[in-house]
């Protein structure tokens, strides 16, 4: 598929650590994309990979590999619009990758093939070492996925408190139940608000309520779409701060934003899609200064 | 919440209290019933719904029977009380106003019901609380109980006053087409019996369920199979289209029937010539010539100038509340009981039809079944007379309530080849 | 303290935001109710205690509705047909195999088959993916061709076992409920009846505060509000439904089997489109989303259909449409519901006692 540099025979987990060291220049000015050698699965692997259960390529996700998801050759097409082509795309175990691309470009539609509310056309997606592509939405959150929808869905006629015990319930027993969600409320610093009906907090405090009642399940990886979208500064500075924290502890994330700025704050690498492909991925810094990708945005940031 | 909680005992306090007072001093007096003062009769019959058509003209007549009674004095010197709420056609009414005349009420005794199914919901009541009980309709026959008391012509009889005419003026071969429930299944047996009797032949069958509006396979088929005539039982407001659609089909092979026209009064609900060469065996039709019946309907038409009708258990009701009075004014009190054991040992009552008598050990009516004749012009003449008695029961079945108390209902299946379709 | 704290301990995990009434005040008033309903059939008789009997059971009807729509979306005109499969089912199982004993277990197992029938019928609309509106048309369909069905099975060759499915005309003489065996078994008729229905509609309603102030009551909440976002919580939500509509089912199959012995007589009636359409109205009229609301406003519905009745009122359908129609036009929540809020807004305004649950009411 693409010239790499990976020798056939390197070791998966050599080429990833490799590749955490230098995240922030894998660059590549020819446009290729990097993501065989980023996955750490070589041309030879995948090409013997006819998708049975436990490729090579499930092998490569999951304990003992660095890589947390990662698809293979994902397309979706609705009707005769194809809009996620072919696309292998991989994060790692405690990433915060950001996805970003002019409208249309397909984001929202691949978060939604990975939490599994659309249905793959053809490809695979391997996520902690097992091949989720035909799982059920709620299947893959027990396995440690989570969503922030880009439209506010908290249960609004619930209060900040009901909502965060849906979470919350699904891990803890009724014995610690009230405890656990009086801490997650206050991790998102929403404790004062408990007893507010969620349909009644402002847009920012909704959108930290979903942040946090995804986080109470205790996820591996965490999806967001335009989390501080029509935000003030100040809230979306909230939201940059709980995103890390969150990430320091280990949650990798998948966070889709329009905002430069925002971007920049937070993410170590970002990936930039576009008609369906992906485009590019480096770092913040390199895409912000790349020409291929200030033309796709028609002139912008 | 607890407001509209003590408002609903509050009221029920005022009726069941005052009803368990009076009941319980009126207990001690006679045993049963209501007290001495009044004479109550319970009337449920449908005024609303998918019977109404049938129910209202049974109220009506019941009504005419007790204001015609009271004007000459009531029951015993009393004058007659009715309980008398409309069940809206629907059998969980029943069952509940039932119980409500029964226990609240204390009637002393009960006309309830057109439907065979709303019989069968209440007979348990009934039977439980040893209600005297009178049926009024006509139906497939067959119930031998003790508290009940079937006043309409049974399956048997009216095909049994139809069937041999047909037979013998039109020839052999019957088809059948019935409604597709009990009455009409069991009616379709009983036919296969008479046949059986008369050394005719069922060439074929078909049953029809209530809800079908469109005969024209149906009427394919009758012309398929050519018989001499055709027995048509078919029950209500769906079934009514199938004489239209057979007229302009020209199908006119001669109709025999147990149920159209004495009830539901197609022909006049319908343009002539749609009933055109219909037969029915019935105890009662309104055309009766009779000086005694014409009397009669010109009475009940004063008092209901506006009634569409006077189907046949209309005058059900009507004898059978004379009767009932005449047998408590022979004990000399509204024990139900003492009524009971007295209507069994037979009566004879002169009705709109004719002269009548109630076979006291089964509890049914010796009627005066008539051959109705339909034509063109939607003209009702009478062709043949006869008394015929209830004989299933009394012949075949061996009831007799005299002697043994019983609640059952019997089929013929049970007792005739012919009738029984497991053996098809 | 000791005895109000252990009171207060004990009606914990009946309480909740998902049900009216909590608080002191609320279980007092509960236990005064309750007690005046013991004491009815004392008070008023055998007949009277019978009749009222009838609205209880129809109670529980209106629950197995109110749990699987009000809280969870699932909008079935079909809960007739369990109440009915269980009723006919009581019939042939007790009738065929007549003694003290079988009649005590029938109640369980037609409870049970009635059940079974709805994780059936649920497995196929939740797992096959049928939509909300075709949910409501499915779940009529069924009952209306059970209706179609058992109407016409009056020939002698619709038999089960002994007795005859009876078509139109239906199962009369049904024996009635009966426990202990031999001599002192005991037939529940008038007010032992009463009596046995009353804690069934106790216990139901109970058994279902407490489920749906609980984590699954949560997870029904959360499917009926937005199935997408709950199961992105990890929740399979079409096991959540199914769940519900068997517990439903085997709710109207109580009542059905109550039903049964309560008139010793069952009919395709119960199937038919009228009855199927009469627990909307119960539920829609007291509050679709209260378990209180559903049992008083099915007595006070009922009672008062049979009072028109009575009096020969040629009304009576057209009154109870009317009433239908009004509230759902001004009192869309339900009446106690808008009571319930009525109540608290005065209080409020007042600035009365803290009584007010921890959460919002529903």
């Amino acid at each position: 598929m693409t010239a790499t540099d990976t020798d056939i025979d390197t070791e998966t987990t050599e080429v990833s650590t490799a590749e955490t060291t230098d995240a922030s220049e894998t660059a590549r000015p020819d446009g290729g994309t990097p993501d065989a050698a980023d996955s750490g699965t070589t041309d030879a692997t995948r090409a013997t990979d006819t998708s049975g259960r436990q490729s090579p390529a499930v092998a490569a996700t999951g304990p003992g590999t660095d890589t947390l998801l990662q698809t293979d050759g994902l397309t979706k097409r609705f009707g005769g619009f194809t809009a996620i082509d072919d696309v292998d795309f991989s994060v790692e175990t405690g990433e915060l990758r950001c996805l970003i691309g002019p409208n249309g470009a397909g984001k929202s539609t691949l978060l939604k093939l990975i939490t599994g509310r659309h249905d793959a056309t053809s490809g695979a997606i391997y996520y902690d070492g097992t091949d989720i592509t035909t799982r059920r939405p709620n299947e893959r959150v027990d396995l440690g996925i989570g969503m922030k929808f880009q439209v506010p869905s908290v249960f609004d006629e619930l209060t900040a408190y009901e909502n965060m015990r849906l979470s919350v319930q699904r891990t803890h027993a009724d014995a610690h139940l009230d405890e656990a969600i009086l801490d997650a409320l206050e991790r998102i610093d929403l404790a004062a608000r408990a007893t507010t009906p969620a349909g009644e907090l402002s847009h920012g405090q909704q959108g930290r309520l979903e942040i946090g009642m995804a986080a109470a399940l205790e996820p591996d990886l965490l999806l967001l779409d335009e989390p501080v979208a029509g935000l003030s500064v100040e809230e979306r500075n909230e939201v940059a701060d709980l995103v890390t924290e969150l990430n320091d502890d280990g949650i990798a994330f998948i966070v889709i934003e329009h905002d430069i700025d925002f971007v920049a704050e937070i993410a170590h690498e970002v990936t930039v899609l576009h008609g369906g492909e992906v485009f590019r991925e480096g770092s913040i810094e390199a895409i912000r200064d790349d020409d291929d990708v200030r033309r796709i945005y028609l002139g912008g940031e | 919440m607890s407001g509209k909680r003590s408002g609903l005992s509050r009221r029920s306090f005022l009726a069941t209290g005052g009803a368990i007072g009076g009941a319980a001093l009126a207990g001690c007096l006679t045993g049963g019933g209501s007290g001495e003062e009044t004479v109550k009769l319970g009337i449920i019959e449908d005024r609303s719904g998918n019977f109404a058509l049938n129910g209202t003209p049974k109220y009506n007549a019941s009504m005419l029977a007790i204001e015609e009674l009271n004007e000459e004095g009531g029951i015993l010197g009393n004058e007659i009380e009715t309980f008398a709420p409309d069940p809206q056609s629907d059998n969980q009414r029943y069952q509940q106003l039932t119980r409500q005349a029964i226990n609240e009420e204390n009637v002393d005794a009960l006309w309830a019901g057109y439907s065979s199914a709303t019989r069968e919901t209440i007979r348990p009541i009934i039977d439980q609380n040893e209600q005297l009980y009178f049926y009024t309709t006509q139906y497939e026959g067959g119930v031998c109980d003790s508290y009940t008391f079937c006043m309409g012509a049974t399956a048997r009889q009216q095909l049994g006053s139809v069937l041999p005419y047909m037979v013998e003026n039109f020839g052999t071969d019957i088809y059948t087409i019935a409604a597709d429930y009990n009455f009409g299944q069991l009616s379709a047996d009983w036919v296969r019996v008479l046949a059986d009797e008369n050394d005719a032949n069922v060439i074929g069958e078909e049953f029809i369920p209530l809800s079908v509006t469109d005969f024209g396979s149906t009427i394919n088929n009758i012309q398929d199979a050519d018989p001499d005539f055709v027995m048509a039982l078919l029950v209500g407001a769906n079934h009514t289209s199938f004489w239209n659609q057979r007229t302009s089909a020209g199908l006119d092979v001669p109709m025999g029937t147990s149920t159209v026209m004495a009830q539901g009064y197609q022909h006049k609900r319908l343009d002539p010539p749609a009933m055109a060469n219909v037969y029915g065996g019935f105890n009662y039709m309104e055309e009766i010539p009779t000086d005694r019946n014409q009397e009669f309907v010109s009475r009940y038409y004063e008092k209901f100038p506006d009634a569409a009708y006077i189907n046949e258990e209309a005058v059900n009701n009507y004898f059978s509340i004379k009767m009932y009075a005449r047998a408590a004014e022979a004990v000399g009190s509204t024990n139900q009981a003492d009524i009971i054991e007295e209507l069994e040992k037979g009566m004879d009552v002169s009705a709109p039809e004719g002269d009548i008598s109630l076979q006291g050990p089964v509890h049914h009516m010796t009627h005066n079944m008539r051959v109705f004749r339909c034509d063109e012009d939607h003209t009702i003449t009478v062709e043949d007379e006869q008394q015929i008695s209830e004989q299933f029961l009394s012949e075949t079945v061996g009831c007799n309530l005299r002697e043994n108390e019983e609640t059952t209902q019997y089929v013929p299946a049970d007792y005739y080849e012919e009738a029984d379709a497991t053996q098809e | 303290m000791g005895l109000a704290d252990a009171l207060d301990r004990l009606r914990r995990p009946f309480e909740g935001p998902n049900t009216l009434g909590n608080g002191r005040a609320f279980w007092v008033g509960f236990l005064v109710v309750l007690v005046g309903l013991v004491g009815y059939p004392i008070g008023f008789g055998s007949y009277a205690a019978s009749s009222a009997a009838l609205y209880l059971l129809y109670a529980i009807l209106a629950l197995s509705l109110t749990v699987i729509w009000g809280y969870t979306g699932i909008l079935s005109f079909g809960q007739v047909a369990f109440f009915g499969v269980a009723g006919y089912s009581f019939a042939l199982l007790s009738m065929n195999l007549e003694s003290a004993l079988t009649t005590m277990l029938a109640l369980p197992v037609a409870v049970g088959i009635a059940a079974l029938a709805a994780l059936v019928l649920g497995y196929f609309m939740f797992y096959g993916e049928v939509r909300d509106v075709y949910v409501t048309i499915l779940t009529l369909v069924v009952a209306l061709v059970l209706n179609t069905f058992m109407a016409q099975t009056a020939g002698s060759e619709w038999t089960v076992g002994s007795v005859a499915l009876g078509g139109f005309n239906g199962i009369p003489a049904i024996p009635s409920l009966t426990f202990g065996v031999g001599e002192t078994a005991i037939t529940l008729d008038g007010a032992a009846f009463y009596w046995f229905t009353l804690a069934a509609l106790v216990a139901s309603y109970l058994g279902l505060r407490a489920l749906v102030n609980g984590r699954f009551g949560y997870a029904m909440v959360a499917t009926r509000e937005d199935e997408d976002r709950t199961e992105m919580l990890g929740y399979d939500v079409r096991r959540v439904k199914l769940l519900v509509f068997v517990l439903g089912g085997a709710l109207a199959g109580l009542s059905g089997v109550l039903y049964a012995t309560w008139g010793n007589y069952i009919s395709p009636s119960v199937f038919g489109i009228t009855f199927a359409s009469i627990p909307v109205v119960w539920v829609a009229v007291g509050g679709r989303r209260s378990l209180l609301g559903a049992v008083v406003a099915t007595v006070v519905i009922e009672w008062f259909r049979q009072q028109l009745s009575a009096t020969g009122s040629q009304y009576a359908l057209i009154v109870v449409g009317v009433v239908l129609l009004a509230s759902i036009l001004f009192v869309p929540e339900g009446v106690v519901p808008r009571l319930d809020a009525a109540i608290r807004g005065a209080r409020d305004r007042f600035g009365a006692s803290n009584d007010a649950p921890e959460g919002t009411p529903e």
